[in-house]
């Protein structure tokens, strides 16, 4: 009936996913004091992507047709302190995106798959590939991925001509029948990620406190131990096995508490009344989280197709969607810019604080890699054509920043995915419906 | 294997001669057993490859002890009428009837002379259910158990059978859940203000209907109870349901949204379209009341004041559903989501039920360490013995006692040490695992009876046993079989006994995956959460029926009385049914509705998201209902063909290939008539007469019973044989309150206890006193 609010994955049918654990209850310290070398950072690879919706204005989007990224266009001019770190590519499509639709706008971003038609429960996609990444990245994390959004997102059934609501909601699927809700809540977030939170000295006191809870109740076992048969004694045995793992692990957690380099875990309150204000607290959440390496795939959908959202505080007071129905009206067109421009300066602001963040000898920044874009390309035609898409970070100094990347035919978006796997050491013929690999964008040498 | 190969032959040739002797059945009529299986059964189970892989031994009365399971197995087969198999010739009545009457009176006497005992599993941990009961009764303190411990395997249909692994993960949960849980129960402050968010499913239906819970007079929105962990001021912040465009759905007209707290309203927010130039966003974006709340648990009400209903008009039937945008757009504004956060500035601990539980006598001001020692003995004391279930021992007290001296020196706070030590009985073994040792074991003696009440609760009522209970148990006197009865009966008429609705009813009927059924959303477009909510509400009350005024377990299947609220009645096509509250209706045999048969819940959980599965409800009744589980397609049988079944058959026409080979013939004789006696009920449970415009057929039968049609018939079947469905329940009730499978050998016990019922007419209270009374419940030497 009514129920509290479960971390999401809880609520997936049959999808067998583990529930991801607060930092402290995790004890899997994925960066244990003897890993914890610059080398073994050097190696990290996490991947993001970031989406957006209902396409771009083109004109004041899509850099000069020249190799490098001189000057910044209206819309991309926010990346000017991080240039040489993002690369435009332009000339990409989603061919499985069409007919052209909201739903498969989303639904197809990160799966390059084509949806099924259907309002039931009977959707079918295909694994994303934030997924697939999360397969292999995820196996020493405490959450194999994280799935966020800005928008609270309840709907259920048809949302969009005979497309079920899950296609507008989830970009992340793990499988083409499993759907991954993502979660707008700071506090939500927070919580999943760190529990209660506290600053260092904190934490290392719960950490203690469990640590002779965990004493006591071995002694417990151990008692219970000597109240039964010799047959059943074996049986504890096992469990006293269990309780010695959790003490080795709470003594690496310890250990990899004294030298880490987290902040003040400060629990949000609620969410932002300035959609600003919200934008940026995700995005500190997702810089947590990659700090404390509590996983390495992450996913932010900043706002949903078709939303009819306001963005008073750039001044534009008319709803999203209806503007990107511009009819070629320049105002209307103009407006939809700013928008744009909007976001991508919420993200930069996002790519300048893991830059600030030093790491293993550079930058948090040099060892992500995101990929930022949209689903549509020209939304008054609700194409799929010439995708707006960023891919920012280093891959560990690998990749080629401050350059525009343009292909003449339309390319398969799925190639860019192939190649931003090959970057975080996943190697796959192919990826849905990719037919190469995006060269230029990152140096040839080997992971 | 030689030797009885031999008998075998001779036996043949014996009974070769006897048939050619006379009529055998005359020949044999003071030896019926040996008649019947010369006659019915030994021709095919025999020989090098005998069928179905039993080799029948030859039937010696002396020898029977050494044979328990085979017949056993043979006996079970015979009731249920799979045997002989329906295309061989059958035995007489009077023949059958004997011959199965002899074989009870042997494997009875049997079983009297060795009753079997079964494994024991040593160490069970507690359920996450069980769990969630445990700190409900030892603190007063509700938690949402879903959230701290993950889901238990399910194996005999039940959660509680394969408990007996603890992973390191597992250790840890229940480690941090003990941290929460003590800190809760004592009111402890937090780090920063903490909270809880509720979300409303996207899927209920808001509009013409009133939660459960919300006073009269209020629609939609949710209800939530919650233990608030001090008392202070909490901020409660609500949230409206968008559709598709982000726009807030339903807002036509001025709506009153009110917050209450245990029925007393604190605010009142009003809903309405904002003013041209404003963002509808913001009528959301600030209704968030501040309330003074009592550490404890309260009840939080987020309702719209209902502001009447007129007729909708519509060209068509208008349906009873309204929460998606396109389809069938909500009337008016919805509550999306209620989230608590808090407490905010100043607060204290309070003075909650749960504080009360744990803290007996507080130390003075000036205490010495002796004092705080004494202080927190007296708290703990009580504590462990309702948590380990039995007398407390001074090593018992110890381990909490040192987690108390370390926090409180430390800290100086007495409060601390006392929630460090809670802490520590919550995480200790004799907490977390039920001991039960076999009854042969060298250390069990003085133990049995408190093991018994450990048994009892956990069987009545999934949690821990009483005072009262561990009081009688100490005494030794449990087990008297005046005062056994006593505590059984006074067990059942608990509050708790619930437990046997919410967990095995749950179980047993398949309840819970009620919840995962999607029927196509266009095909049938008319349910909501509402529905299936109401649907498992149903069940759940004939149930409970059943055990609070102690009916007949018949009334599962025939009762007299239907419970209906307005959306169920609607669905059933039940006029006159009006409110979101369950009551107590007179069923209408027009209207085709009464027990599990005709449950929307049954029925929806038995289909396909877009037809109905005659396959899956015929396997239900045989499973639940009759304990005859079918076995499972063998491997590398290939699926009907596709292309074989054209779209235009009806469900039946299109099972009729499952009879055509024989192969599949063998179990789907078995299997598809049950369900196809079912078929008037569509895949979302209404009644219909036509399926796409073709009239139902509802022929049926049921294995030794013969062809009936439509539920009425199978209904009838069921009736005319209750012993089958009594020891089925009777058998599932055993596998819950035992916590482990059952072997063919506990035949004998569940005999004894469905003989015990019948003479009592099959009352619930019946059937559970002989349980408990059971030698294998009472696990004795």
């Amino acid at each position: 009936m009514f129920r509290k609010h479960l971390p999401r994955r809880t609520l997936l049918r049959g999808a067998g996913v583990s529930l991801g654990l607060p930092l402290l209850d995790a004890m899997v310290p994925a960066l244990t004091a003897q890993q914890r070398t610059a080398a073994a950072e050097q190696q990290l690879r996490r991947l993001g992507f970031v989406y957006i919706p209902m396409g771009c204005d083109h004109s004041r989007w899509t850099p000069a047709a020249q190799p490098e990224l001189q000057t910044l266009t209206p819309i991309l001019e926010p990346f000017a302190p991080v240039r040489q770190q993002i690369s435009v590519v332009s000339g990409l499509e989603l061919r499985n995106a069409w007919p052209g639709t909201h739903a498969t706008s989303n639904a197809s971003f990160l799966s390059a798959a084509r949806a099924k038609r259907t309002e039931s429960n009977d959707y079918y996609l295909g694994t994303t590939v934030d997924q697939l990444a999360a397969a292999t990245l995820g196996r020493d994390t405490a959450l194999p991925s994280l799935e966020l959004s800005m928008d609270l997102i309840a709907a259920v059934g048809q949302c969009d001509n005979g497309y079920a609501c899950v296609y507008q909601n989830c970009l992340s699927w793990s499988s083409p029948t499993t759907p991954l809700p993502p979660e707008p809540h700071p506090r939500m977030v927070f919580e999943q990620l760190f529990g209660e939170g506290g600053g260092s000295e904190a934490r290392r006191a719960a950490l203690r406190r469990r640590a002779s809870l965990l004493d006591a109740v071995r002694g417990e076992f151990q008692r219970l131990k000597k109240s039964l048969g010799p047959a059943d004694q074996q049986r504890v045995e096992e469990y006293q096995s269990a309780v010695r793992d959790v003490e080795r692990r709470i003594q690496q957690a310890e250990s990899a508490t004294a030298d880490d380099r987290l902040p003040d875990l400060d629990r949000p309150r609620g969410v932002p009344a300035l959609y600003s204000e919200h934008a940026k607290l995700m995005f500190d959440l997702q810089k947590l989280a990659l700090q404390a390496d509590l996983t390495r795939v992450i996913t932010f959908q900043m706002s949903r197709e078709t939303s009819n959202r306001t963005y008073p505080e750039i001044g534009v007071a008319e709803p999203h969607h209806p503007l990107t129905h511009h009819g070629n009206d320049p105002e209307k067109i103009a407006k939809v810019a700013e928008i744009n421009r909007f976001h991508v300066s919420l993200f930069a602001q996002f790519l300048q604080s893991l830059q600030q963040t030093p790491e293993a000898g550079g930058t948090l920044l040099d060892h992500v890699l995101y990929l930022y874009g949209s689903g549509m390309g020209n939304p008054n035609l609700h194409d799929h054509l010439n995708l707006p898409i960023v891919v920012a970070g280093g891959a560990a100094g690998r990749m080629r920043g401050g350059r525009h990347l343009q292909f003449s035919e339309p390319t398969p978006l799925a190639n860019l995915h192939l190649t931003l796997l090959d970057r975080v050491g996943i190697s796959l013929d192919s990826f849905a419906d990719s037919n190469g690999r995006v060269d230029g964008l990152f140096e040839p040498a080997s992971v | 294997m030689i030797w009885q190969w031999r008998r075998f032959v001779l036996c043949l040739l014996w009974g070769f001669a006897a048939g050619a002797v006379g009529r055998a059945e005359e020949a044999g009529a003071d030896r019926p057993l040996q008649s019947l299986l010369t006659q019915h059964c030994v021709a095919c189970h025999d020989g090098t490859e005998p069928a179905g892989g039993l080799l029948l031994p030859v039937w010696d009365p002396q020898q029977v002890h050494l044979q328990r399971q085979v017949w056993e197995r043979v006996l079970r087969r015979l009731q249920n009428g799979d045997m002989p198999p329906a295309v061989e010739v059958q035995p007489e009545r009077r023949l059958y009837q004997a011959a199965t009457s002899e074989l009870t009176d042997h494997l009875d006497a049997v079983s009297r002379r060795q009753p079997f005992r079964g494994p024991t599993e040593t160490l069970r941990r507690l359920t996450r259910t069980e769990y969630r009961n445990a700190i409900r009764d030892l603190l007063a303190v509700e938690i949402d158990v879903t959230a701290l411990l993950p889901a238990d395997e399910s194996s005999q249909g039940f959660d509680n059978i394969t408990v007996t692994g603890l992973s390191p993960t597992l250790l840890n949960r229940y480690i941090a859940a003990a941290e929460r849980i003590s800190r809760l129960a004592l009111g402890r402050p937090e780090l920063s203000p903490g909270g809880e968010t509720f979300r409303v499913p996207g899927d209920l239906t808001q509009d013409r209907m009133r939660p459960a819970g919300a006073p009269p007079g209020s629609r939609g929105g949710l209800v939530v109870d919650w233990h608030f962990p001090r008392s202070g001021t909490y901020q409660v912040q609500l949230r409206l349901m968008r559709d598709r465009n982000d726009e807030i759905e339903g807002l036509r007209g001025r709506h009153q949204l009110d917050v209450l707290l245990d029925r007393k309203r604190m605010q009142r927010f009003v809903i309405e379209r904002p003013q041209s130039g404003q963002d509808d966003r913001q009528v959301d974006a600030d209704l968030t009341a501040s309330v003074q709340v009592s550490a404890g648990r309260h009840r939080l009400t987020a309702a719209f004041a209902d502001s009447g209903r007129s007729l909708l008009e519509s060209d068509r039937q208008p349906l009873n559903v309204h929460f998606n945008f396109y389809r069938h757009p909500r009337l008016g504004p919805a509550v999306a989501e209620l989230v608590i956060y808090g407490p905010v500035g100043e607060s204290v601990a309070g003075d909650s039920a749960s504080r009360r539980r744990v803290l007996q006598r507080l130390p003075g001001a000036a205490a010495s360490v002796s004092d705080l020692q004494a202080c927190a003995a007296e708290s703990f004391r009580p504590l462990l013995r309702l948590a380990y279930r039995r007398p407390v021992t001074d090593e018992d007290l110890a381990m909490p006692l040192q987690l108390f001296q370390q926090a409180c020196s430390e800290s100086g706070d007495y409060e601390a040490g006392i929630e460090r030590g809670l802490a520590g009985i919550l995480a200790s073994p004799h907490f977390l695992f039920r001991v039960q040792q076999a009854a042969d074991s060298p250390t069990v003696g003085a133990t049995a009876d408190l093991e018994l009440a450990t048994r009892m609760s956990f069987f009545l009522w999934s949690s821990l046993p009483d005072d009262e209970l561990l009081t009688v148990a100490e005494s030794g006197r449990l087990s008297e079989v005046g005062e056994l009865r006593q505590q059984t009966a006074r067990l059942l008429a608990d509050e708790r006994a619930v437990s046997l609705a919410e967990n095995f009813a749950d179980q047993w009927l398949y309840l819970r995956n009620l919840q995962a059924a999607a029927p196509d959303a266009r095909l049938f477009p008319d349910v909501d959460q509402n529905l299936k909510d109401a649907f498992r509400r149903e069940t759940e009350l004939l149930f409970l029926d059943v055990l609070r005024d102690d009916r007949s377990v018949l009334e599962l299947l025939r009762p007299s009385s239907i419970w209906l609220n307005e959306r169920l009645a609607r669905h059933y096509g039940i006029p006159h049914v009006l409110g979101s509250h369950f009551r107590r209706v007179d069923p209408d045999p027009a209207d085709h509705r009464g027990g599990l048969l005709r449950q929307g819940s049954v029925l929806l959980a038995t289909s396909y998201a877009t037809r109905t599965s005659p396959v899956l409800r015929g396997k239900w009744v045989l499973e639940n209902l009759l304990g005859a589980p079918p076995p499972p397609p063998p491997p590398g049988v290939s699926d009907l063909a596709d292309n074989t079944v054209a779209a235009g058959l009806s469900v039946r026409e299109r099972l009729a290939a499952h009879r055509e080979h024989a192969a599949c013939a063998i179990c789907h004789d078995r299997i598809d008539p049950v369900g196809l006696a079912l078929e008037h009920f569509d895949a979302v449970g209404r009644w219909r007469t036509l399926e796409s415009e073709r009239p139902v057929v509802a022929d049926g039968g049921l294995a030794g019973v013969g062809a009936f049609t439509g539920v009425d018939g199978l209904e009838q079947a069921l009736l005319a044989r209750p012993e089958l469905f009594v020891r089925t329940l009777t058998e599932k009730l055993l596998v819950y309150g035992l916590g482990r499978g059952l072997q063919p050998e506990d035949g004998a016990a569940v005999r004894q206890i469905v003989r015990q019922a019948e003479a009592e007419g099959y009352r619930f209270s019946a059937l559970v006193q002989a349980i408990v009374a059971s030698t294998a419940f009472q696990h004795r030497q």
